[in-house]
């Protein structure tokens, strides 16, 4: 189209008489915080005036009022307000969106440039990761010894079901949150996301919901597990219904999220951009997201059918009144199995994307790679039984259930084989991202084959619901995706920063980590194997010992965490300088200029190969 | 990756309107896929519930009516097992019928709106049109939603309110249509106002098609809802 250039001279007027314009973070919290309170107040008088007991509805009713109160302060639905009024925003409206020369405030509000929203993805995820993580030490601590008492058993289950939803949110943000929205559109070569405000708002509903669920803590907490098991979920104390809540939110950001980075990759790529030449973390990235967008409506459906046989007097779950525990673990694995590989796919994608720039060679068979992804999320829709096969749901199916789940090793095996592929005859720069590779390839091997172990069903009525089921999925989710977010943090961070990672301190914290994680987890298997079940705070003293080993590896973890955070912030200023492409990467996000100007390029570009043409030679420039 | 500079690149970042639309439409289309899969998740709860009949209480609970009892409970409880019968669907399909000519004015609203440059002002009339028909769809599944039977059941000595399976599903789907026609509610009107202020045009109209779609995704979601709630209810 031939533009015109009518909006480089509108100054910028007001947005609908100022208040918009004076909205952020502080706004947005004491706003939450009055409508949790008059939400709660009305609720309160309305209904527990006759002495019955509704403390339910209240709570939920509270929650919804500070989600309404924290998205209003924010700004979330000015714009909403707007088109609703059909005054649309100008061009100066959402260059002020945007945060143009807004400086540092930019970060503590409703912003929509893709890369300010990337960077407070990192600081929620480590948020998120932090407070996880000290939960984990609450929980690794009362496992020390036997009949440690360092937290009462209520708090104990709380601490393990709090824990458990943190990291499992943290970890399907942790690469998705930060570099889905920092990179991703300059990689396919866009001046920002597909649909800006949508991104902001994935954001910020993200942060709605951390309260929520560290509030569950506040009000009793919950015993259920973050599988919310009912009936004990229907038995749960107040604390589940904020716990569910903040679910719900959730599921209102991934969504959102989701849809923004399916719709960017598909329709904002350059010129010469095809899908044959997009780089293996967006396929990774875009195939997280239309799993989750399968998945996620499970959940919030799960949650919603759970408050509502709490406060509305339903019977999904309940089996004396006609409803049935086992649609209760069918709705939640439905989502949870999936779920699993949305978490593990950005990560991997990230790792693919380090392994071909440090080994100095293209992607090792670019189209396989894509299709053992695809094969993964389609057939991880297809397994969700297996978390079942010990609780008399459906006998008859765990046959299927069982090869379908041995079935997914196959593409699982053949991303592995990329990666070792593209390693294979590379010339090798051990730098700090690197190191992350070579401990994923280690940690998800262990992870992976006791999966494999686990899906069998003989051995799974063995090893079901004791500590071995639990190091599996830490190798899953600590040693493969941790490693993975943390590798894609120490590759990216030059482009956010334009300063290194503090190399020695990275180091440090990966030998930390790594040592750590597989202290902790091997431990655990043994734990397991004797038999220890999970979830129990106590135990037998036959397990002493490997409980002792694997609280102080997790010890280990935590330093090599407070490491690699002393790491990032200590580099975020004082850091060595890397110039934009510090690591002769030839995808897009590293020919753009860093600090990345907003909309990332003065002209966009048209692309002309594949981005993974190292060790080649050149046949036109 | 070799980079050549655009020629033609555009100077001001503006996009032409049929790319934002192409773009806004697969976002459309993605959140009615998500949808879709809330309804799926729904529809999979209500067959489920129905083809265990756990207990024999897919439409039987052990309580008392809940008619003429105040909120604070019975004064003496004296349960007994009641037999549900399926809900009148009558109300159900007159909601689909709603549902579905509200729809329908929105789509020939936006076929007038996109036909000729006068065409606004009737799109308004359609749109308003729409939008109260969708609002007394939002009534009716109100008062469907207060027809499902609710009982006393006794729980640890307390008295509470409760609804069997079916009518638990029951609720949901209406709960969750309620919610989505408050949507289509919010849209409509805020459609009309955009026609009035001239922001919905025939130059630009693309708008009117993304909630169309929805629209018309809602319309349908009630036509299935409605089919398997009234054709599939009996014990199975
Ligand atoms: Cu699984």
């Amino acid at each position: 189209m031939t533009s015109t250039i009518e909006h480089s001279t509108v100054s910028a007027p007001a947005l609908g008489g100022g208040i918009y314009r004076r909205l952020n973070f502080g706004t947005a919290l004491i706003a939450g915080v009055v409508f949790a309170v008059i939400a709660w107040w009305i609720a309160h008088s309305l209904l527990d005036s006759d002495g019955r007991g509704f403390s339910d509805q209240v709570m939920v009713i509270t929650a919804v009022g500070w989600v309404v109160g924290f998205e209003l302060g924010i700004g979330a639905f000015t714009s909403i307000g707007k088109w609703f009024t059909g005054r649309d925003q100008t061009h100066a409206d959402e260059m002020y969106l945007a945060g143009k020369d807004a400086g540092q405030a930019r970060y503590w509000r409703f912003t929509t440039d893709h890369k300010v929203v990337g960077v407070q993805y990192i600081v929620v995820t480590m948020i998120l990761l932090g407070a996880g993580g000290l939960l984990a030490m609450g929980i690794r601590t009362n496992l020390l010894s036997p009949g440690n008492h360092f937290v009462n058993q209520q708090i104990y289950n709380s601490f393990l079901s709090v824990h458990g939803m943190l990291m499992i949110l943290a970890l399907i943000v942790a690469v998705a949150g930060p570099w889905a929205n920092f990179v991703v559109p300059i990689m396919v070569g866009a001046r920002d996301m597909a649909f800006p405000r949508l991104n902001a708002l994935s954001l910020w509903t993200l942060v709605a919901a951390i309260p929520l669920l560290l509030g569950s803590l506040a009000v009793g907490g919950n015993d259920m597990g973050w599988v919310t098991q009912a009936p004990i979920s229907n038995q749960s104390g107040v604390g589940f219904d904020l716990f569910a809540m903040a679910i719900i939110t959730f599921t209102v950001s991934t969504t959102v999220a989701g849809v923004n980075t399916i719709c960017t990759v598909l329709t904002m790529r350059t010129k010469g951009m095809t899908l044959e030449r997009l780089p293996i973390f967006v396929w990774a990235s875009s195939i997280a997201a239309a799993l989750g967008l399968y998945a996620f409506p499970f959940f919030l459906v799960v949650m919603s059918l759970n408050i509502s046989d709490r406060m509305n007097g339903t019977s999904f779950f309940i089996a004396s009144e006609g409803g049935t525990g086992w649609l209760q673990e069918n709705l939640f694995w439905l989502m949870g199995h999936p779920e699993v590989y949305v978490i593990l796919l950005p990560a991997v994608g990230a790792l693919l994307e380090i392994t071909t720039v440090f080994a100095r060679k293209p992607l090792f068979s670019y189209r396989t790679s894509i299709a053992g992804m695809a094969g993964l999320a389609g057939l991880s829709v297809l397994v969700w039984a297996h978390h079942m096969f010990t609780t008399g749901w459906a006998p008859a199916l765990g046959g299927p259930f069982m090869v379908t789940t041995e079935m997914i090793s196959i593409p699982t095996g053949i991303i592995f084989l990329v990666l070792l592929g593209t390693l294979w005859r590379g010339n090798i720069w051990m730098r700090l991202p690197m190191y992350w590779v070579f401990g994923f390839i280690s940690n998800f091997i262990v992870g992976g084959i006791t999966g494999i172990y686990l899906s069998d069903i003989p051995v799974d009525n063995q090893m079901h619901g004791t500590m071995f089921v639990v190091a599996h999925f830490h190798y899953v989710f600590v040693g493969s995706v941790l490693f993975g977010a943390i590798g894609a943090l120490c590759f990216w961070y030059p482009k956010v920063t334009g300063r290194f990672l503090d190399e020695r301190m990275g180091k440090i914290s990966f030998w930390l980590v790594f040592i750590g994680t597989n202290v902790t987890f091997l431990a655990m298997f043994v734990s397991g194997l004797r038999g220890m079940p999970r979830r129990y705070s106590s135990y037998s003293s036959i397990f002493e010992h490997t409980n002792a080993v694997s609280t102080i590896g997790a010890y280990v973890i935590m330093a090599g965490m407070l490491v690699l955070l002393g790491a990032v912030i200590s580099s975020w200023n004082k850091g060595e300088p890397s110039g934009p492409n510090p690591w002769g990467s030839k995808t897009l996000e590293w020919l753009v200029p860093t600090p990345v100007p907003l909309e990332n390029f003065e002209v966009l570009p048209v692309i002309t190969e594949d981005p993974y043409t190292y060790g080649e030679a050149r046949t036109n420039s | 990756m070799t980079v050549t500079h655009n020629e033609h690149a555009e100077s001001g970042h503006h996009e032409a309107p049929e790319v934002v639309d192409g773009r806004q439409r697969l976002g459309i289309w993605l959140f009615i896929g998500g949808d879709m899969i809330s309804l799926g998740a729904l529809l999979f709860t209500y067959l489920y519930l129905r083809g265990v009949n756990s207990g024999g209480h897919w439409m039987s609970i052990v309580g008392m009516p809940s008619k003429g009892i105040t909120s604070a409970g019975p004064d003496t409880f004296t349960p007994t097992t009641l037999v549900e019968q399926p809900m009148a669907s009558g109300l159900n399909w007159l909601i689909v019928l709603v549902v579905v000519v509200s729809a329908a004015l929105m789509w020939l609203g936006e076929k007038r709106l996109r036909a000729s440059v006068n065409g606004r002002g009737a799109f308004r009339g359609y749109a308003a049109a729409a939008t109260v028909t969708a609002v007394v769809g939002i009534v009716l599944q109100v008062m469907q939603v207060r027809n499902v039977p609710q009982y006393w059941i006794q729980s640890n000595d307390s008295a509470l309110f409760a609804y069997t399976s079916y009518g638990s599903v029951v609720l949901a789907f209406g709960i969750s249509a309620i919610i989505h026609f408050v949507l289509l509610v919010l849209l409509g009107a805020g459609l009309y106002v955009r026609a009035g202020r001239n922001v919905l045009s025939y130059e630009k109209w693309y708008q009117a098609r993304l909630v169309r779609f929805f629209w018309v995704w809602i319309a349908v979601s009630t036509i299935v809802t409605a089919i398997v709630v009234t054709l599939l209810n009996t014990v199975h």
